[in-house]
């Protein structure tokens, strides 16, 4: 690879990566697509849930086509809040997420390679197994103009380097922006337990390719900040559990015997009871939402997509889905700027102004005060304490053991003050949890 | 290749509540890799020939706590008569360790292309 030159370069081949790639590629531009793995996904790995919003936006009805790769349909979507050996959940099932898909189960390891193959289709000229070292930049202006990657001859030059090379970004420290704070990411592990495909449907109460997905919050977190999720694929269930980082550090608990322990609840281990683990895996999640995205997403030759940016949603459990629409919206602004023939930063910004301005940047600046409020309550109060308080309350409100109702109810309703710490942090803990969701 | 459980790390303690100020579920002592060592061996790798990860100052990290013992999910951090030993071959390369050093002592560079981590779901 001697000295080439290219309108873009992308770094990452997952769905930001790939998406900018096919934007640009569909657009005319000659475009490099990197990813350091041995094919696009090999490194990837997430809950996961894809959505279709997002991926029609980039292949159209592409979904349709035989060979999808997906698990299943979501079709029920669960939440449980788990007390030591109980559990008060709530969840929703309809048939017309059946008839019109929102999400799928999936795996990275095969979704990316063919959605990197549509951007390939596109024009975009793989290069994989290939990792970026470093940026390149005019010695003079400070512009970055292109990458240095680790193969002989390792220079690729380009008007714009798109960074899309995931949550552990090295790229973006090399722009100068600060490495992630450990209050900023999670850490989520992961098994994928396989089981015969008639159990999963007879144990989730699925017909045909329904899927449901479980997220699960309390007890399983033993005191840190942390999410659990359960989803059914096809012949397998994935099951992990991610925790903040600062919490993880702090509590000294290993992130694979978290794992092991969620697996040995009740209300779990009934579920993937003969399953045989078939891949562990592990992965950090930005977690930060607004106020941790770096100040500019675009810059002097570059811009900045997907969890590399930390766009996640972690709310809503969305990630591959904004990452999609931030390296479409980037690969349009870059397509669009090399048509006026200005790829000055000031017109890259553009991508920064529309992102924020868009569903995305509206959705996590709706929940920037949220990771403040967990970690002001912390774990043990939010996670332990008051999820434990809602079970035993909700235990004594269905105990029919000859107690007046208007008691039983009244003992309930102080097992959730009690759990808060009475009733002035409970007022307060609602008006945070208020303020969280609602911006 | 993966590495062979240390013998020096004691086994793992029992999640329970210890009572002494620690969160819920802290252990006294470092798990030991073997606990993890199954679930690495579920995990397609092709080795790197040279380590991806490296200590900037190996000295700083007898001065620590060493949560990185804890919180590595694939125990790649071993603590061995009185040294660090990165068992880097077995790295998920999730980057953890680089955002939770205390010290800031973790040299993190990408596995050469298209070595280290395959998943083969992910």
């Amino acid at each position: 690879m001697a000295a080439e030159h290219f309108d873009a370069i992308v770094v990452g081949a997952g769905p930001a990566g790939a998406s900018a790639a096919l934007v640009l590629a569909s657009s005319g531009l000659s475009v490099a697509l990197l990813d350091r793995g041995e094919f696009p996904g090999a490194k990837n790995m997430f809950g996961g849930v894809l959505y279709r919003h997002a991926i029609e936006a980039l292949v159209g009805e592409a979904w349709k086509e035989n060979g999808f790769p997906v698990e299943r349909v979501v079709t029920e979507q669960r939440y449980w809040l788990l007390g030591p050996e109980s559990m008060v959940t709530v969840g929703h099932r309809h048939e017309a997420f059946g008839r019109e898909p929102n999400a799928w189960t999936a795996f990275r390891a095969r979704f990316d390679p063919w959605f990197a193959a549509k951007a390939e289709q596109a024009g975009a000229l793989g290069v994989y197994q290939t990792t970026v070292v470093d940026l390149l930049r005019d010695p003079k202006t400070g512009r970055v103009t292109g990458v240095l990657t680790d193969r002989d001859e390792g220079e690729l030059y380009a008007d714009v380097v798109v960074i899309a090379d995931g949550v552990n970004s090295l790229l973006r420290e090399k722009l100068g922006l600060p490495r992630w704070r450990p209050d900023q990411v999670s850490l989520a592990v992961k098994e994928v337990l396989a089981l015969p495909r008639e159990t999963i449907e007879s144990r989730f109460n699925l017909e045909g390719n329904e899927g449901v997905t479980i997220e699960f919050l309390g007890d399983t977190s033993q005191g840190m900040v942390g999410l659990g999720f359960l989803y059914t694929n096809k012949e397998s269930l994935s099951l992990g559990i991610g925790v903040m980082i600062d919490d993880l550090a702090r509590h000294r608990i290993a992130p694979y015997e978290l794992l092991e322990s969620v697996k040995r609840h009740p209300m779990i281990r009934r579920l993937i009871a003969g399953a045989e683990s078939v891949e562990y895996s592990a992965h950090m999640i930005p977690e930060g939402a607004y106020d941790a995205l770096p100040p500019a997403l675009a810059g002097d030759g570059w811009v900045l997509c997907g969890d590399a940016a930390g766009l996640v949603n972690f709310l809503h459990r969305e990630g591959t889905n904004l990452a999609m629409l931030s390296g479409q919206m980037a690969g349009r602004v870059i397509a669009e700027a090399h048509r006026r023939g200005d790829l000055s930063a000031r017109s890259l910004m553009a991508y920064d102004r529309e992102l924020r301005a868009s569903a995305i940047g509206r959705d996590l600046r709706r929940i920037r005060r949220m990771p403040s409020m967990l970690h002001r309550w912390g774990g043990r109060r939010l996670f332990g304490d008051l999820v434990g308080g809602i079970n035993r309350a909700a235990y004594r409100y269905f105990l029919a053991d000859g107690t007046p109702k208007r008691q039983a109810e009244a003992e309930a309703l102080r097992e959730i003050v009690r759990a808060a710490g009475g009733w002035r942090p409970l007022m307060r803990l609602a008006w945070d949890g208020f303020r969280g969701v609602r911006g | 290749m993966k590495a062979a459980p240390a013998t020096t790390a004691g086994a793992s303690a029992a999640a329970v509540d210890a009572g002494d100020g620690r969160p819920r579920g802290q252990q006294a002592r470092p798990p030991s890799p073997a606990a993890v060592e199954k679930k690495l061996f579920s995990i397609r790798y092709r080795a790197d020939e040279a380590s991806h990860l490296s200590l900037a100052d190996p000295e700083r990290c007898t001065r620590c706590e060493r949560p990185c013992l804890w919180f590595c999910p694939a125990a790649v951090y071993q603590w061995e008569d009185g040294h660090m030993r990165l068992a880097y071959e077995n790295c998920l390369e999730c980057g953890t360790c680089r955002v939770a050093c205390p010290s800031a002592n973790v040299v993190w560079h990408y596995p050469t292309g298209g070595c280290g981590i395959a998943y083969k779901r992910g």
